[in-house]
């Protein structure tokens, strides 16, 4: 299948897909349709944009740090921005590959609300530990400085810029073990999925020599605990910290601040990344078709949810798509409950209709 | 049971604005009889916690405004506290023996709980586990209960991320889970510091909140959250745990330790942690303390374990099966987030299981002694 790398092209796909009604087929899929189909048209294309992005970071780096000028400031600026959007794209989907030796962490160590990464970057560039940048090396730091947010902090930094000569060499030669790093972790985890052995076939193939899926509902399961996870990470982890509780505007806190990769001005890209991306899971599992029709009700509120949600910025502003006007952008606390609605809706309606029912307990350990 | 009048009486908690019961509303005493279990649960689309008689039906309600997690008693005054769940701030203590007016307290600012609390053995003091928000760092909230739950103070829970923590028999030990998981509300339910985990149990004098002994484990099974505790008949505490590593090395999730004993994993023939998908929700011991049950809910399963050998001498499969409660013949009271209450033993079949519409019980179950 055909990639649509371009967040703001996976979005406008997502409003076609409302433009000519929802996917849901009559006829419900089986629990191993879903696996099969979510694994070929949303994981498996997702994490293969990942790895092409990220593997874009050490060349580009190299490139600025030898020869500087903003042509090359603008080309990794880029394709880091195409990182972010494709990370926020597969960031949910925290189990198997992602959950393993700390990936998720790794590539992206983000909430951060206090400020670990940054503390940690500082000191490290301070001592000036060379043993720190020499190859492979990074991968024994402290998660917090293995990934994006890490890169960024070095990427923003106005004081001492990456690019050619001393004062930016140990900043440059960091930048770079750390792009390494995230193309390394970016092919890893799609060769985790992909691999005879990995993941993809794994859930393919349930059954009781299956160490984790026994059943196909349980891999299909697997995919419905994401969606309800990328839901609440969208909704209380994005969306609620900038909530001002008496104003309903945007927040004015160091949290709210601090959303992910505000210093590159990303954070919305990040939102509408993940809302579309947790559009497509829903659309690639078809829930729908399970509802009863006395259910009904059930499809246009998800719709009227979804547009909301891939309407806005997740900042209180407009989604950076086509066609969507102003006045389609919830307010943020309306958008918070949008996402929260939806949630249940998912979990209490449609999984149980298609026998995909997660426990109260299961879903998120305490 | 009149649920029906119950529901006429009810009002909305959770929220801090004063609460005013008058005297008229009052229900009566409720026999000691009626009421033999509590949980916190989900019914419909509102929390509250479940009061239920001995066969599991619903006797009384205090409705909640939030998702609430585990309940600490006192036995001889029966007196309750339900905790928000992680990281909530609010607490709510009811009477379990009358339908008398719930206190309502709260977190104070830069901590927020973690779900569980203990009772001293008088009664008069609360412990709760709580996070100081700013120092990512664990204490014990001590709250006086006839002054309304107002906090006294704090004592360190020498670690990060107390869980559960409860009163041994002595009555001035305290054990605590520090599950090693740093969290802040802001950020929600995310965990922050999966690779710097140092998870431990401690055992603290509260008199004088003197750190009697601290165990912790390797470095390789620093990803073990230790999450649930509950003693046996022997001096030890039994703990289940929550992996964050690597599901394909997931541990045993089963232990026990000792002031004097360090941490020990159980080590059935068979492996168990990955078939228990790495998750331990609750841990009880029997009336005895000779028969430890552990839940696993996102497995399905319950395990019961003999205190004095670590041997595992029972399963139970229900799915998303997680409160447990020991009682009198090794019996148990399991509870699952799908609304069934049933009653087990090690090595039976079901002895009897009910399901009640529309309720989702939550991770606990206590049993009123």
């Amino acid at each position: 299948m055909k990639t649509i790398a371009n967040p703001i092209m996976r979005i406008a796909a997502v409003f076609a897909v409302f433009a000519s009604g929802t996917a849901g087929a009559k006829e419900p899929p089986s629990h191993f349709a879903i696996v099969q189909a979510v694994l070929d048209q949303h994981v498996l294309p997702r994490f293969e944009a990942l790895e092409t992005s990220a593997a874009a970071l050490p060349p580009d780096v190299e490139s600025l740090c030898k020869n500087g000028g903003d042509g090359a400031r603008e080309g990794l600026i880029g394709h880091f921005r195409q990182t972010v959007s494709d990370w926020a794209g597969v960031e949910y989907l925290r189990f198997g590959p992602l959950a393993d030796g700390g990936r998720r962490e790794r590539f992206s160590f983000w909430p951060d609300p206090r400020g670990v990464m940054t503390r940690q970057l500082r000191q490290l560039i301070v001592s000036n530990d060379l043993k720190a940048i020499e190859a492979g090396a990074i991968t024994k730091q402290s998660a917090a400085l293995q990934g994006l947010p890490a890169l960024e902090v070095l990427l923003q930094d106005r004081d001492v810029p990456l690019g050619p000569g001393d004062p930016a060499a140990y900043r440059c030669a960091l930048a770079k073990a750390i792009a390494e790093n995230l193309s390394g972790l970016a092919h890893e985890l799609h060769e985790a999925w992909v691999a005879p052995a990995g993941w993809k076939a794994k859930m393919l193939r349930p059954g009781s020599d299956n160490d984790t899926y026994k059943e196909p509902s349980e891999a299909a399961g697997e995919f419905v605990k994401a969606l309800l996870t990328g839901l609440q990470i969208l909704g209380d982890v994005e969306v609620k910290p900038r909530i001002d509780a008496n104003k309903d505007e945007p927040a004015s806190g160091p949290f709210a601040k601090s959303g992910p990769f505000s210093k590159s001005g990303l954070s919305d890209v990040y939102f509408e990344s993940g809302a579309a991306s947790l559009k497509a899971l829903y659309d690639a599992m078809n829930l729908e078709a399970f509802l009863a029709e006395d259910k009904d009700w059930v499809k246009p509120w998800a719709m009227g949810a979804w547009r909301a949600i891939l309407s806005s910025n997740g900042m209180g502003g407009v989604a950076s798509i086509a066609n969507v006007k102003k006045e389609d952008a919830p307010p943020l606390k309306e958008l918070h409950g949008r996402i929260g609605g939806l949630r249940q809706l998912i979990g209490k309606e449609m999984a149980s209709a298609a026998g995909l029912t997660l426990g109260f307990n299961e879903l998120d350990g305490d | 049971m009149n649920s029906m009048a119950i529901d006429r009486r009810q009002i909305l908690l959770g929220t801090l604005s004063a609460v005013v019961w008058p005297a008229a509303l009052r229900g009566p005493a409720l026999a000691q009889s009626d009421v033999a279990f509590v949980a916190a649960a989900k019914r419909g689309d509102g929390y509250g916690v479940m009061l239920l008689g001995r066969d599991g039906h619903i006797v009384r309600e205090v409705p909640l405004s939030a998702r609430g997690h585990d309940i600490a008693l006192h036995s001889g005054s029966g007196r309750a506290v339900v905790f928000a769940r992680r990281p909530g701030t609010f607490a709510v203590a009811f009477e379990t023996g009358r339908d008398s007016p719930p206190e309502i307290f709260s977190a104070i600012e830069g901590r927020h709980f973690y779900g569980h609390g203990a009772f001293s053995r008088d009664g008069r003091l609360l412990y709760v586990s709580e996070n100081d928000i700013a120092n990512a760092r664990g204490v014990i909230g001590i709250y006086d209960v006839d002054s309304g739950y107002k906090r006294q103070g704090e004592m360190p829970s020498f670690g990060v991320g107390p869980h559960e923590i409860i009163l041994l028999s002595d009555g001035r030990t305290l054990a605590v889970a520090n599950g090693g998981i740093d969290t802040v509300p802001e950020a929600g339910r995310e965990n922050l510091n999966l690779d710097a985990m140092q998870p431990s149990l401690a055992f603290i004098d509260a008199l004088s909140a003197a750190l009697l002994a601290k165990h912790t484990l390797p470095a390789d099974l620093a990803k073990l959250s230790i999450r649930h505790i509950a003693p046996d008949s022997e001096g030890r505490v039994w703990f289940g745990g929550q992996w964050e590593g690597d599901a394909a090395a997931t541990p045993e999730l089963i232990g026990c330790a000792a002031p004097d004993q360090s941490l020990k994993l159980i080590t059935p023939q068979e492996s168990l942690g990955k078939g228990l998908k790495g998750y331990i929700g609750s841990v009880a011991a029997s009336a005895d303390g000779a028969i430890i049950a552990a839940s696993a809910p996102k497995a399905g399963r319950v395990l019961y374990i003999e205190s004095s050998s670590g041997n595992v001498i029972g399963t139970s499969t229900l799915k998303d099966g997680c409160g447990v409660a020991g009682g009198s013949a090794h019996t148990f009271a399991v509870t699952s987030g799908l609304g069934v209450f049933r009653y087990e033993n090690p090595g039976e079949a079901t002895i009897s299981e009910i399901a009640l519409a529309d309720i989702a019980f939550d991770n606990h179950l206590r049993r009123l002694v």
